[in-house]
């Protein structure tokens, strides 16, 4: 499919998928710290507050992460970033249902330009990947570069070169999105429309009832 | 100090484990003692050994904390007045990493069923 397999000696790029790799949770509500009088449920702003390193009991799971990190600081930096890869279907649920072949198509064409928290991975065996995957922006992992390099077996593929281009485009357009309300140009036909699926949505000035042109000046 | 050794016979009331992400296997040239999804055992085990250092991300005193009295007015509804810290055990500890998981989970995948809601349907609205 669209992978590579490198060999271990080969230094760690973006688009290199690992498994196994340690993903920790931390909440700032409750968090199970340790210190000499043992365990006690602390908040984290108290930690904060004090200023001062502790140690806690998080929890951790193995999970599958591609590196995102450029290449040049994949040789330098003393971390590097990886986002996770998780079944499809738990990423995007609009894939949830979808059994034919039409529908993934169009999860993977037109959803795929509108939805920009994800990369598709298809399914390959050598990889591990028994069925389609997709990369989580919104999940990152940090590790330590010279940790990560001897952990290189791991590396179980990485993106051939049509899918490191689109991975990179992809992965820059998530990160450079800015926050807009989509519906501030619309007229009063297409805000009721646009209100009926979100109905959050609110008028701006100009959209008020009295400065409004109808649908037919527009 | 407590450390994996000191965790091996705790008993607790375990939470169900979220698997591992995905459907990767490991070769068994890689890893043939492991299984994909982690055992309680592990999972316990590696609970209590990751005693994460927790770092208050610099090493002098925090400027915000230090600034606080002028950022407050700012930022209106920041005060650390709230103080809680309960004395627990060792398996209660660990049944809060556990949920601690669990509830991340769970919010991910109300946030995707909800974001999947929200989107258009495109091929429906034209």
């Amino acid at each position: 499919m669209i992978y590579e397999f490198p060999e271990f000696e080969c230094p760690i790029r973006q688009g290199d998928i690992f498994v196994g790799l340690p993903r920790v949770e931390v909440s700032l509500n409750r968090i199970p710290v340790i210190d000499e009088d043992g365990p006690h449920e602390s908040m984290w702003v108290d930690v904060a507050k004090a200023g001062n390193q502790v140690r806690a009991i998080l929890p951790l799971r193995p999970v599958t992460a591609i590196v995102i990190s450029q290449d040049c600081d994949n040789l330098r930096s003393n971390d590097i970033s990886l986002c996770e890869v998780r079944g499809f279907r738990d990423v995007d649920g609009k894939a949830k249902d979808v059994k034919n072949p039409k529908g993934w198509v169009s999860i993977l064409t037109q959803h795929a330009r509108i939805n920009l928290k994800w990369f598709y991975l298809p399914p390959d065996n050598t990889l591990g990947f028994v069925d389609k995957m997709a990369v989580d922006f919104t999940v990152t992992l940090r590790v330590s570069r010279l940790e990560l390099e001897a952990y290189r077996e791991f590396r179980k593929g990485r993106l051939n070169a049509t899918a490191d281009e689109h991975f990179r485009e992809r992965l820059s357009e998530f990160f450079r999105r800015y926050p807009y309300d989509e519906w501030y140009p619309f007229n009063a036909e297409e805000l009721a429309y646009y209100q009926s699926n979100y109905p959050d949505a609110k008028p701006f000035e100009w959209q008020e009832a009295k400065s409004m042109p109808d649908s037919k000046s527009s | 100090m407590n450390d994996t050794r000191s965790a091996k016979n705790v008993e607790y009331e375990q939470l169900p484990m979220i698997p591992s992400s995905g459907s990767w296997n490991f070769s068994q040239q890689t890893l043939p003692q492991t299984r994909v999804v982690l055992g309680s055992e592990v999972l316990r085990n590696a609970s209590v050994a990751f005693l994460f250092a927790v770092s208050s991300l610099t090493a002098i005193t925090d400027p915000w904390f230090v600034d606080r009295h002028r950022r407050v007015p700012v930022s209106g509804h920041f005060n650390f007045a709230s103080i809680r810290r309960r004395r627990i055990t060792l398996a209660e500890a660990l049944k809060l990493a556990d949920e601690i998981m669990l509830r991340a989970e769970a919010g991910r995948t109300t946030a995707m069923v909800e974001e999947a809601r929200r989107h258009f349907d495109m091929e429906n609205s034209l």
